[in-house]
């Protein structure tokens, strides 16, 4: 009965998540404040109105995946070591390891004298460590990390600890999305029952994870922070973001367009009705959404998924730090297992359900590390001697185990991170400018255009959990996860690319959805004023530089007022303009063809030479000599001498991208943007004003 | 001498009244309807009804179960006071318009250059529309089709196919200032029902927007120069960018509209590029002096 209620809350919490997941989307709003507001006659107070950001673009937080996020310990924790810094948090972790690893002695031996009874005893032994170490926790996070911009509601992961501590890992067995996908993609093998009791034993590989989860804390603490790449919640929901979302929308949209290449108009119609009921804002995204990398961070999910075919939940198992957080904490968990050994027949079905492989039979013993709480051996049992309980874990005997993982490899682990860590940091862009002093990299990435509210590089790379949250909800699929633009530790972190989406003027919706403040939410104001980046413009393609030709789509686009882009009048250069290539310094005349040289020559750059005529200066100014105007008609509007060329004004430039994304170049634009001058990072600058904060670039 | 008696008078007087009635409806160009009408006041609504009034009223323009694809500038992320897009309440007032005379149904859309959903929304037209009674969907990428505009530099352009497909269509254009055609209103707006390459149109931009003229043939434009905006266009962004003039100008001839609208800004018809061509391919007037204009205060 409990296993049916544990596996319907796993399937309501997998609809929620995916519910949450369609709603982390811009769905716009209906209302828009009071008439006599939004529409004012005469002039009054009218400068706020621009900036209300409230009906238009708030995506309640409540509404969307980022719940998910913030009840995750892991995340939690790792967000405090970024927020923190290093000292403060090494000062503080290394206080709470003393008291953890002797406070529980300390305690207990307190109460053994005062003639306190062998339970309690027991209790304070296991209890009071962890409770040290969650108030720890804690109060990091709420002077000091919320002070440094964590959101209050990342600190809902205590409570998940809270929960674990009490009833054991009931997280991964009940509500983790990642677990449930897992669990299904497993079940979908429909092995016998022998087969199923041989792969859910307990594995030796099952202690990795907690090494995966030792080293990735002892990076943390280096300041080479990825745990977000491991994390379960942010994986998944950075998989469906970048992966199953564009897959879901091509596969519908995709039918979509076969109805509507039929040509017919009833078959339109018909298809028009079935695509509303999936259409945004339902299901599908407003745009098809295609994101960089989405093969590679795809290609992990599904060998992930794939590998429960060999091993049921062998992620959660064997590799997934938040089970092994998790499991730290649930060892001692009041809910625990127990077997009435007299009735024990040793059929060993107790295995054959059992989700966390933690051996419920006893044979060395039950791992309370290990177990879900998923009530599989319990149901199974057929002479009911297992059932679980409350109350303290038993200690007299052997048979609750601890964390199978040896001083040894535990502090191979954390080597490893030490190590991995300075070279990691080896690569180029750590370089710095010893000229400039010690502190100045002497490398910036060009394609680091990181989004508005991003706080500056090096918290940014620790705060981020790669949740891609930001990506799904940007409204034009600008923003993408970087592979090695911002190295091997930026891994999968938002960068903004602007050929595929620009960054919309008055929208703040990825620091609406950033779960730990690497992208803070900007007030409008503030967003529009702050500098992603500049553009420039490549005048070797732009056409009103290197072909004469009318354009400037680029300063129309320009969202800011005044416009950063500003048009200089110049002469309209093209081939007319051009000298003759058989006479190229006008000298004239027929000293320097000769006759038969002239009709034999073949058909020169100069067009059709009449005999006689060198000069092509006679040429018709409107059509091209040799060519043909497509219409039929020449040109009956002559565009004038004069062409408009387009530059930047340094001092207004944002970054936004809007230019490079509707340069009719399609391949390579004409305009494009780099990350000089964000406001985030003073020392990526150009200018001497700019060096010194009077000027934005 | 024909019997001027009371029964004659009667006949007569009933006669000239039937006509006063019900003239506008059965004459086509009756003397009363101007080529240009511009209302002044401080209500949208009451001034884009005077000045559709001025040109001959809704129904000479919409008939009954009419499709009628109503087309203001809902193109750019930007607020109604911040005069980038179509006055909501003018577009309103149009929709009720419409329905007024018996159209079946009334579309509102536009092919948006910031993202739509954000555009339908703030510019306040999405509301104002549904509420008056419109439908007001997004564009349909699929639903643009290949035309032979016959325009010297459109060519063969993807056009949405519910704007060629309707009953009427009817321009609602905002008066703007714009970099590279100078002023965009009427006319420009027409960019909005092609799909396609259309930046590419800038390079030829003034023959484009003749073309776009030319092809489409709007049965009436109806320029909101309610709020206008005088610099920084196509969409501004301060409000100092914006000016009053409390203004809606109507007419059939989409030249004319543009070429009074352009006096808004300073600027004459032959100032304009895309007007003189027009006019040289003999899609409008841009001679004022020769047209029939109303101007009524409301």
């Amino acid at each position: 009965m409990r296993r049916r209620i544990r596996l319907a809350s796993q399937i309501l919490f997998f609809i929620i998540f995916l519910v949450l997941l369609v709603q982390t989307e811009y769905k716009g709003e209906d209302t828009l404040g009071e008439p006599e507001r939004v529409f004012p006659v005469g002039v009054f107070s009218e400068t706020d109105l621009l900036f209300t950001p409230n009906q238009f673009m708030i995506l309640y937080r409540g509404d969307t995946v980022r719940v998910f996020l913030e009840i995750d310990p892991l995340l939690t924790l790792a967000a405090t070591i970024a927020a923190q810094g290093f000292f403060f948090f090494a000062i503080g972790f290394g206080v709470a390891l003393a008291l953890v690893v002797w406070g529980g002695k300390l305690a207990a031996g307190m109460l053994a004298r005062l003639g306190a009874g062998d339970s309690l005893i027991l209790a304070a032994g296991r209890y009071v460590p962890l409770t040290v170490a969650i108030a720890m926790m804690a109060w990091a996070v709420f002077p000091f990390g919320v002070d440094r911009g964590l959101p209050i509601p990342m600190t809902l992961g205590i409570a998940t600890v809270l929960v674990t501590l009490t009833l054991g890992r009931v997280f991964c067995g009940w509500f983790c999305p990642m677990g449930t996908l897992h669990q299904f993609v497993a079940w979908l093998r429909r092995d016998k029952l022998k087969a199923r009791i041989f792969k859910n034993q307990y594995m030796p590989s099952q202690r990795w994870k907690y090494m995966f989860l030792l080293g990735l804390l002892a990076a943390a603490l280096l300041g080479f922070q990825i745990t977000g790449v491991a994390d379960p919640i942010s994986l998944v929901i950075r998989s469906f973001s970048v992966v199953v979302s564009p897959v879901v929308n091509q596969i519908f949209n995709g039918a979509y367009d076969l109805t509507y290449a039929t040509g017919n108009d009833a078959v339109k119609d018909f298809a028009d009705q079935l695509y509303s009921v999936v259409a945004y804002p339902n299901l599908l995204s407003f745009h098809e959404p295609h994101f960089m990398g989405a093969v590679l961070i795809g290609g992990v999910f599904v060998i992930l998924l794939a590998l429960n075919l060999r091993r049921p939940r062998w992620w959660c198992r064997n590799l997934c730090p938040l089970g092994a957080l998790l499991g730290s904490i649930s060892r001692n968990s009041f809910y625990h297992l127990e077997i009435d050994k007299e009735t024990c027949i040793h059929c060993g079905r107790c295995h054959s359900g059992c989700q966390g492989a933690c051996d419920p039979e006893f044979k060395e013993g039950w791992r309370p590390a290990e177990c879900f709480v998923c009530f599989h051996c319990v149901d199974e049992c057929p002479v009911n001697c297992l059932s679980f309980r409350f109350g303290p874990v038993p200690a007299e005997t052997n048979e609750y185990k601890g964390i199978d993982l040896k001083k040894r490899r535990a502090l191979g682990a954390v080597a490893a991170a030490l190590l991995a860590v300075p070279l990691l940091k080896a690569s180029e862009q750590y370089k710095t400018d010893a000229t400039q002093g010690a502190a100045e990299k002497a490398l910036f990435n060009p394609s680091l255009i990181r989004p508005p509210g991003s706080i500056p590089e090096e918290e940014f790379l620790q705060r981020c959990v790669r949740c891609g949250e930001c990506m799904k909800v940007c409204l034009t699929n600008a923003l993408h996860p970087a592979t090695f633009e911002a190295g091997v530790e930026g891994l999968w972190t938002p960068v903004l690319v602007p050929r595929i989406g620009y960054c919309e003027y008055y929208c703040t919706l990825c620091g609406q959805v950033c779960p730990t403040g690497a992208i803070r939410h900007l007030d409008v104001r503030t967003k529009i004023n702050t500098v992603i980046g500049t553009a420039f413009f490549d005048t070797n393609r732009c056409l009103p530089f290197a072909f004469g030709k009318t354009c400037i789509v680029c300063e129309e686009h320009c969202p800011t007022s005044p416009k950063a882009i500003y048009l200089v009048p110049a002469d309209r250069i093209t081939r007319d303009d051009a000298v003759s290539t058989a006479d190229p310094y006008g000298f004239g005349g027929d000293r320097w063809a000769s006759p038969t040289e002239e009709a034999e020559a073949p058909e020169t750059q100069d067009g059709e030479l009449q005999s006689g005529q060198i000069s092509p200066f006679e040429n018709d100014q409107d059509t091209q000599p040799g060519q043909i105007s497509p219409f039929g008609d020449d040109s009956e509007f002559d565009q004038g001498e004069t062409v408009m060329q387009p530059r930047i004004d340094l001092d207004l430039c944002i970054g936004c991208g809007i230019c490079e994304k509707v340069c009719v170049l399609v391949d390579k634009p004409g305009v494009y943007i780099t990350s000089i001058g964000e406001t985030r990072n003073p020392a990526n600058r150009i200018t001497l004003e700019g060096t010194f904060g009077e000027s934005q670039q | 001498m024909k019997k001027f008696d009371r029964r004659s008078f009667l006949k007569t007087s009933a006669a000239g009244a039937g006509i006063a009635l019900f003239g506008p409806r059965l004459m086509p160009a009756a003397v009363t309807d101007a080529d240009l009408g511009i209302a002044t006041g401080e209500d949208p609504e009451a001034i884009t009804r005077a000045a559709v009034d001025a040109v001959g009223g809704i129904g000479k323009f919409v008939s009954r179960d009419d499709v009628v694809f109503l087309k203001p500038n809902i193109g750019w992320d930007r607020l109604p006071n911040q005069a980038a897009n179509t006055n909501p309440l003018v577009v309103a007032a149009m929709v009720k318009l419409c329905l007024e005379a018996g159209a079946k149904r009334v579309l509102v859309m536009d092919n948006s250059l910031n993202d739509a959903r954000r555009c339908y929304t703030r510019s306040g037209i999405y509301k104002a529309a549904t509420e008056a009674g419109a439908e007001a969907p997004f564009m349909n990428v699929r639903r643009f089709k290949l035309v032979n505009t016959g325009g010297a530099v459109l060519g063969n352009w993807p056009v949405y196919q519910d704007a060629i497909e309707v009953d009427t269509l009817i321009n609602l254009p905002v008066a703007k200032h714009h970099s590279l055609s100078r002023l965009s209103m009427g006319m420009k707006n027409l960019y909005g029902l092609i799909g396609g390459p259309r930046h590419r149109l800038h390079q030829r931009l003034d023959e484009g927007i003749a073309d776009l003229t030319g092809f489409f043939r709007p049965k009436l434009t109806v320029l909101d120069a309610y709020r206008i905006l005088k610099r920084n266009g196509p969409q501004g962004g301060r409000l100092s960018d914006t000016e009053m003039r409390n203004m809606v100008i109507a007419g059939i001839d989409p030249v004319a509209v543009d070429a009074r609208g352009a006096e808004l800004f300073g600027l004459t018809g032959a100032d304009l590029g895309y007007v003189r061509v027009a006019a040289e391919r003999g899609i409008g007037t841009y001679d004022l002096s020769k047209l029939n204009i109303k101007e009524v205060t409301v």
